[in-house]
């Protein structure tokens, strides 16, 4: 009775019905000790982002030893770029539209949930597929509870041992293509996203949603409304929209202090920056926000007024290390300017900056006739963050290196629905694109060493206890490095670019990495490729 | 494809527009402009948008998504124009002579079934803003 009780008010309140066990995690505790774990429960490992996993069963002795031991492909052939996470043995990976739970150690198919959109705009969907340039880099996990975000503006929760749907919810005007493609951030009784596509005229901004129900519970917004603290530093003359402050790459979080660190996108339109005179507040900027309530604490712009599209992507590692004889807690920051920077989380002090890429004209306007500039408007750092190794004190950065010629239009014209840049880009030919993997050292941000890529390095990097880096390429090899000189100890080739996660985790003792591989977004010119999930051990 | 369909184009009275194309306010474009149009879409724009503009890993340029994006009475010839002339092609933007554009935009125009007529689609921005790219029905 009781039961059917709470089933009729789950069902007036909108809700499927859900019989997920409540003791079901990862609960908050799990979360937070998420660094010491050999699973893999946040986007980025853990809540400080620093994907370093105290696993050393692979080794430098061993490591070319590795294969794959089983092979999953979701039949998808549009861009794949999940952040997988691993809970209980099972990993959860997404595309677009599917979430598929799999056995981490065999692939099997454990559940797989395929959303139908609800758009009713042809623009967001035609047919069966839809055309908008939505992508999914995952989901979060906590309490029985799966959450991520779909390509028509919902908010989902399934239930993590079957996949059932417990809630939807609408929370964004994908329409207007305000298209949430990060990975969500759980905490507490909080959902945490933001929307990430800046070039249609959309104002970013991320807001926070309760774990039970997807309620909108507060939301900042990146670029402010008018009489918001910061609406002063956009200045124009003329009556046209501005925007930006995309937000697509997932917060770290100080569990501890209950802060957010926030990496904000660039400002809009792009290269056509008269009608948005001044720092154009909060794009190209840090922002710390209290994750329970959404109140800005502290801010740092990088790129005050950006007209290159040199969105801010990181804000991950945090971590603390030892500068002239004191601890300091830093967060590492970076984006497509191609620049790392560690940023003091007490004093605010920027400790250093080191390029990571080709830097040339940085500070040249477009221009009608066009500027050749480096970074391009592919950056620099894209979605991927460094990875911090403690036991090296180094972080570990991929990076793109592809420049291009920046080009002011000859007149601004805001058409809904359409880019709203203000020009063009026009980028290099592609075998003049690279990439690198750079180590530095975390307190002083000295170069240790440089692998280097024959196209642009758009995967996650993961460190280990075994002083190992993991990562892939675009050409489609998954790579094993020696973290104390840059050494390619295996390389496998997937068959696909490898533009997303790459994770390292332990089931019943045995170390395994998993490889996300399937197409890359048009820009990087890569050929086609399906979704496939690879996972790989020793013998 | 959507060529059976008569969806005219809308031309706002004004003395530049001498043609019969003006006077009726239907038809901007002729048939050899649109073949013209045809051969460089083909080499410029068909590996992304697709050989009958069915978008293939890119937006489609005709169907549903053609009269969501653009056939809805609210949009000019030079709204298109200038996304065009401003973006495309893909990575190469804003490289083509304006007469290979417009010529393109015609092509789009016959496909999404906009009858041909006498006179060529003009460049000149003030006529093509004054043309409205009327709603089709599917």
């Amino acid at each position: 009775m009781r039961h059917s009780v709470l089933s009729a008010v789950l069902m007036a309140a909108g809700l499927a019905q859900y019989n997920a066990n409540a003791d079901s995690g990862p609960t908050q505790a799990e979360l937070n000790a998420a660094g010491q774990s050999t699973e893999w429960l946040l986007p980025n490992h853990d809540y400080a982002g620093q994907r370093f996993v105290v696993l050393k069963q692979i080794t430098h002795q061993n490591a070319a030893d590795l294969r794959p031991v089983c092979i999953y492909q979701a039949g998808d052939l549009r861009p794949f770029q999940t952040n997988p996470l691993v809970y209980q043995g099972v990993m959860y990976v997404t595309t677009p539209s599917s979430t598929i739970a799999l056995d981490a150690a065999t692939c099997a198919v454990r559940w797989r949930h395929d959303w139908q959109s609800k758009a009713r705009n042809a623009e967001v969907k035609v047919g069966e597929t839809v055309v908008n340039p939505y992508r999914s880099r995952g989901a979060a996990l906590k309490d029985g509870k799966l959450i991520r975000s779909a390509s028509d503006g919902y908010l989902i929760a399934l239930e993590i041992d079957t996949g059932k749907l417990i809630w939807e919810r609408h929370v964004a005007e994908a329409e207007k293509y305000e298209l949430m493609i990060m990975a969500p951030l759980v905490y507490e009784d909080l959902v945490i996203s933001g929307i990430g596509i800046s070039e249609y005229g959309v104002k970013g901004w991320i807001g926070a949603f309760r774990l039970s129900d997807g309620e909108p519970v507060w939301r900042f917004n990146a670029v402010p409304a008018e009489g918001e603290p910061g609406s002063d530093t956009w200045d124009s003359t003329e009556d046209a929209p501005r925007g930006g402050g995309g937000i697509w790459v997932t917060p770290s979080l100080d569990a501890e202090k209950g802060l957010l660190y926030v990496a904000v996108g660039n400002p809009v339109p792009d290269f056509f920056g008269g009608v948005r005179m001044g720092k154009n507040l909060y794009t190209a900027a840090m922002i710390v926000l209290d994750a329970r309530s959404g109140k800005l604490q502290w801010f740092r712009q990088f790129v005050p007024h950006d007209l290159h599209d040199w969105d801010l992507t990181v804000t991950n590692p945090l971590y603390s290390t030892a500068i002239g004889g004191e601890r300091r807690p830093l967060v590492s920051v970076a984006g497509k300017d191609g620049i790392l920077r560690a940023i003091d989380r007490e004093s605010h002090e920027q400790m250093y900056e080191v390029p990571l890429t080709t830097i040339a004209n940085a500070d040249a306007e477009p221009t009608v006739e066009g500027v050749h500039t480096c970074p391009g408007g592919l950056g620099g750092f894209e979605w991927s963050s460094p990875a911090f190794s403690p036991t090296m004190n180094m972080l570990v950065a991929p990076t793109v290196d592809w420049c291009g010629v920046f080009k002011k239009a000859d007149e601004l014209r805001f058409i809904p629905g359409q880019l709203y840049i203000g020009g063009s880009y026009t980028y290099d030919p592609v075998d003049k694109s690279s990439g690198w993997l750079t180590a530095v050292n975390a307190s002083t941000g000295a170069l240790a060493w440089k692998y280097h890529s024959k196209r642009p390095m758009l995967a996650s990097v993961t460190t280990t206890a075994a002083d190992l880096v993991f990562t892939g390429e675009l050409m489609g090899d998954f790579l094993v490095l020696d973290a104390g000189e840059g050494k390619v100890l295996y390389r496998f080739n997937t068959g696909g670019p490898v533009t997303a996660g790459v994770i390292t985790y332990a089931i019943g003792g045995k170390q395994y990495v998993g490889v996300m591989s399937g197409a890359a977004v048009r820009f990087w010119r890569t050929p086609p490729a399906s979704s496939t999930v690879i996972v790989f051990s020793l013998p | 494809m959507t060529l059976c369909l008569v969806a005219p184009l809308f031309v706002a009275p004004t003395s530049a527009l001498r043609s019969e194309e003006s006077r009726t306010g239907t038809i901007m474009y002729n048939e050899e402009q649109a073949l013209k149009g045809q051969d460089l879409y083909n080499e410029h724009c068909a590996s992304c948008h697709g050989a009958a503009l069915e978008g293939q890993g890119s937006l489609p340029l005709s169907g549903a998504t053609f009269r969501a994006r653009w056939a809805d009475d609210h949009h000019s010839v030079d709204d298109l124009f200038y996304i065009i002339r401003t973006l495309m092609p893909y990575g190469q933007p804003a490289t083509l002579p304006k007469q290979e554009y417009i010529d393109i935009i015609a092509y789009i125009l016959m496909v999404n079934g906009y009858p041909a007529g006498a006179q060529p689609l003009p460049s000149d921005p003030q006529i093509l803003k004054r043309i409205t790219i009327k709603a089709q029905q599917p």
